[in-house]
């Protein structure tokens, strides 16, 4: 047990950019000299009228067959109401009443209300304060004694935050690098089952194994673990290319780092190098820099007959693989804190304008990112194209297919968006069609969903459309199904890249920024999307020119495709996904600052 | 997130607002929306007859024109179906018709309506007295009550005609659905006699009427007639008659109407294969199936599930639960089309 001898603790109430009202400092009161009189005030704080409230949930009962309690599902949090019960010791009558007016002036309107814990290293917590009000208690005895009472009544955000706002800066892309190519068992071990068969196989390290053994829970499985360390230090995603022969009824997957329990975030999922291999990217712990041993496991049903699990490659990176050209990028963020916070995302680029822009986050869920032309399946032919967001076009007739795992892409409410272009002006019909299946199945199972689209395309002009939405996935399927995605329609348009945005749980923005070099009233080289927060409640949008962005103005609402700024870090993670067809590897930071329930820890 | 689109403005960038609740019916598409913004706040683009779109997302799901703003701060959005109950039916040169195309069209051409006409809907007059009488709205419910199907207005501001689908786009899980739907008997006709004006002779007009009705419906749950006036039509044919009176009764289907709507929380309804349904996806216009309940609603016929056609739904943005109401009968498939006896 640990007793605090020398408090630290601190509270004080200001207006964003004044001077705040500081009652307490370093566990001591202040003493406030009034200026015209010279007589000195000091604002006792006192317990237990003094707290600071709680968030109030926002919560909708739902309907169930329970027959006792309810199933709620939460909405949102409405705001806390925190309290300071004060008690003015002054030197004289004019202290008394500088006192009061120096409380009025940090009333009533927006303010931050300061509290700093009493133990010594601990973060102090900002409340946002609403709107608040003080109360007089009259007290005849106290005034002999050139004392004044009072309560202070806020209304405050729900959550608190941390003093400073983190920036996450704009980080340049890099290529991965091969840790491990998977032609030598050398650094490789089978553990689970004991029984397994290390080998190398087609050029890839390979556990041959007894699907029937149990491996816990009834289940059957595998691992392969490389025990060389691995320097994580600048390179924080790691990735491994695997395959197993329990497709298409895949096992459930997860990688562990330096023997411990935990799973590793799975951030991005893609292809593998190898055909029947998929790439599966984890980011390890900011504290690390090395990685002393990386097990990537599966576990399934279990079954007679022999079974194979299977690694083709290693790679580590400092950034996330792009998908097609570094005009689409993918990051991540970890913003701290214990409940999900609002950012400001910016894109920018030193010359040249953005072009069609897309700022997509979303909390971190099996690898998912929205492009789709890393899952083609079958197309017309595809054309090399470096100066498209894909890097590639194919003509949308016979109908572009794409297939992504299920398990790599959230359930629910989903847009489908495309980058097309037709050599000739027309007005034409687009036909999308969402289904589910499984991995050589070439119907689908269970009920599609589809649309056509009205597209009115000009002349030899790339356009980003919203083609439609639908649920993801239309049938609920093993973690082994597929969603497939059909476009077509056409036989002279042509798609650059069609994406998947997640909308329960996302936000999307989409704005046209033009391409060139950018200038006023041209295109656009910056733009800045912030979440609503106190000083702006309804979020902004704006594109820019300068880097201080003194030129910067809210873009023509016919140039905004879709307006969400709410852009939210989740605790747990969340990925940033960003187009910018003007420009490659345009520079993507975050600001945010870290929220909590009530305290906040030190980051 | 739906989003509306005022005057062209994203409204966030006009000011804050509350959760949009949107209101689709079937037949008509986009019925309207309902925001409240600060009561205090004026701006030049939330006026009476302002363009708005509804987004969700980046996907529009409503068209329609602004309500005069009212001193509470509420704003209401009147889907651009509601522009044909004042449109009269004239081409675009101004002569009377009754010929859909030929009345939308005029109707786009004088601004009168501003939704767009991407297919043809019918080029062949509806009933050859054109007098101006009929409005747009008249015209399309009358013609497609003949053709036994619906119109309304899509959510990306298209006019369309169309039946009612046939398949199921969700379903409500038998342990939600339960006993089902409970069948209503007021909206419940075995057979139908609609009254017409033949001629006009020298003390006024000469009225007839024809029947149709279905027998098996008759039998099974006792004769029930009710009687439609066509006089609004002028001078038409007997023959015209009974098309306009059978295609009432196609849409009905003597059956028994519904006397109870839905109020669905999330995950209450799901796609046929399982998945809840984002409730902001569920409209009228979509066919919902209660799983596993006995549908007795129909002569002759027990069906292992009712299928309804959304008639209304209401959904606010954010919201876990979503109401939905039904469209008086079910949807028409052919075999059941083939059943129905026509006197």
């Amino acid at each position: 047990m640990t007793f605090v001898t020398t408090p630290v603790h601190g509270l004080s109430l200001g207006v964003p950019g004044g001077t705040p009202l500081v009652f307490v400092e370093d566990g001591v009161t202040v003493v406030h000299t009034d200026a015209l009189s010279g007589e000195t005030y000091e604002f006792d704080v006192l317990a237990p009228d003094t707290q600071w409230g709680n968030p109030v949930p926002v919560v909708e009962v739902l309907t169930s067959m329970l027959t006792n309690g309810a199933r709620v599902r939460h909405l949102r949090d409405d705001n806390r109401l925190p309290s300071v019960a004060l008690t003015v010791r002054a030197s004289g009558p004019n202290g008394l009443s500088a006192a009061e007016k120096a409380l009025q002036l940090v009333s009533g309107r927006p303010a931050e209300l300061i509290w700093q814990p009493p133990i010594p290293n601990a973060a102090p917590t900002v409340f946002e304060v609403v709107w608040s009000q003080f109360d007089h208690r009259m007290d005849d005895f106290r005034e002999r004694w050139v004392e004044r009472s009072y309560l202070v009544s806020l209304q405050a955000l729900p959550h608190g935050r941390s003093v400073s706002k983190i920036i996450t800066p704009a980080v340049v892309g890099a290529a991965p690098t091969v840790v491990d190519n998977g032609s030598s068992a050398t650094n490789w071990a089978v553990e689970i089952p004991a029984t397994g068969a290390l080998s190398v196989s087609s050029g890839a390290v390979t556990n041959t194994y007894d699907p029937d053994i149990d491996v816990g829970s009834g289940l059957g499985g595998a691992n392969l673990r490389r025990t060389a360390d691995i320097d994580v230090s600048d390179t924080p995603y790691l990735s491994n290319d695997w395959a197993t022969s329990k497709a298409p009824n895949p096992p459930l997957m997860g990688v562990t780092v330096d023997g411990e329990g935990a799973l590793l975030p799975e951030v991005r999922r893609e292809p593998g190098t190898t055909a029947g291999f998929t790439r599966s990217w984890y980011q390890v712990p900011a504290a690390s820099s090395t990685v002393s041993s990386f097990s990537f496991f599966v576990t399934h049903v279990r079954s007679t007959g022999s079974a194979t699990l299977q690694i083709d490659k290693v790679q580590k990176a400092a950034t996330l693989p792009s998908s097609g050209t570094t005009r689409q990028k993918v990051a991540t963020i970890f913003p701290g804190g214990s409940v999900p916070a609002h950012g400001t995302v910016l894109v920018q680029h030193d010359t040249d304008g953005l072009g069609h822009t897309i700022v997509f986050s979303h909390p971190i869920e099996g690898g998912y990112t929205p492009p789709l032309r890393q899952w083609l399946a079958s197309s017309d032919t595809v054309t090399t194209d470096t100066t498209l967001v894909s890097g590639a076009y194919n003509i949308m007739s016979p109908v572009t297919l794409f297939e992504v795992p299920v398990s790599a892409i959230p359930f629910g409410d989903t847009q489908l968006w495309a980058r097309m272009k037709r050599s000739t002006a027309a007005v034409v019909n687009i036909a999308w069609a969402a289904s589910s299946t499984f991995p050589g199945h070439e119907g689908f199972l269970g009920n599609a969903h589809s649309g056509i689209t009205t597209v009115t395309f000009p002349a030899n002009q790339w356009i980003l459309v919203p083609l439609g939405r639908f649920t993801a996935p239309p049938t609920k399927t093993g973690v082994g199904g597929i969603l497939r995605i059909g476009l077509g329609g056409d036989s002279t348009a042509v798609v650059d890249e069609a994406w998947l945005f997640a909308m329960e749980r996302g936000t999307l923005t989409v704005v046209d920024n033009f391409t060139g070099t950018a200038g006023l009233g041209g295109s656009a080289n910056r733009l800045r999307v912030a979440a609503p927060s106190l000083e702006e409640p309804y979020g902004s949008l704006d594109c820019g020119y300068s880097a201080d962005w003194s030129d910067s103005h809210t873009p023509a609402s016919g140039n905004v495709l879709c307006d969400q700024v709410s852009h939210e870090f989740d605790p747990e993670g969340t990925m940033i996904f960003t187009v910018t067809s003007g420009v490659t590897d345009a520079a993507v930071s975050l600001e945010h600052y870290p929220r909590w329930h009530t305290h906040a820890g030190n980051i | 997130m739906f989003h509306p689109k005022v005057d062209g403005l994203w409204l966030r960038a006009i000011g804050g607002f509350s959760p949009v609740t949107v209101t689709h019916t079937w037949p008509h598409g986009f019925d309207s929306a309902t925001w409240e913004m600060d009561p205090r706040f004026h701006h030049p683009s939330l006026r009476a007859n302002a363009p708005v779109t509804i987004y969700d997302g980046g996907v529009p799901i409503g068209f329609g024109r602004l309500q005069e703003p009212g001193e509470n701060g509420e704003m209401v959005v009147n889907g651009l179906w509601q522009q044909t109950r004042h449109s009269p039916c004239l081409t675009a040169a101004g002569g009377f018709t009754t010929t859909p195309n030929s009345a939308i069209d005029g109707a786009i051409s004088r601004g009168d309506v501003t939704f767009t006409r991407p297919a043809s809907i019918s080029s062949t007059g509806w009933i050859t007295t054109a007098n101006g009488e009929l409005t747009l709205e008249q015209l399309l419910d009358g013609y497609t009550a003949e053709a036994g199907m619906r119109w309304g207005v899509d959510n990306y501001g298209r006019v369309e005609v169309k039946a009612d689908p046939t398949a199921p786009m969700w379903h409500v899980p038998h342990a939600v659905a339960g006993r089902g739907l409970q069948p209503a008997e007021d909206e419940f006709y075995t057979h139908i006699t609609g009254r017409f004006i033949t001629s006009y002779g020298t003390s006024g007009p000469v009225y007839d009427v024809r029947t149709v009705g279905s027998d098996d419906a008759a039998d099974y749950f006792g004769r029930r007639g009710v009687q439609v006036e066509l006089e609004d039509l002028g001078v038409i044919t007997a023959a015209k008659a009974i098309s306009i009176i059978t295609g009432i009764f196609l849409r009905s289907g003597a059956r028994m109407g519904w006397s109870e709507g839905l109020d669905l929380t999330y995950g209450q309804i799901v796609t046929p294969g399982g998945v809840p349904a984002p409730l902001n996806q569920v409209q009228a216009g979509q066919m919902v199936r209660l799983a596993g309940v006995v549908d007795g609603s129909r002569a002759y016929t027990l069906g292992m599930s009712q299928d309804v056609v959304l008639g209304r739904s209401t959904y606010t943005d954010g919201s876990d639960r979503i109401s939905l109401s039904i469209v008086d009968q079910a949807p028409r498939n052919l075999a059941d089309v083939l059943k129905v006896a026509v006197e």
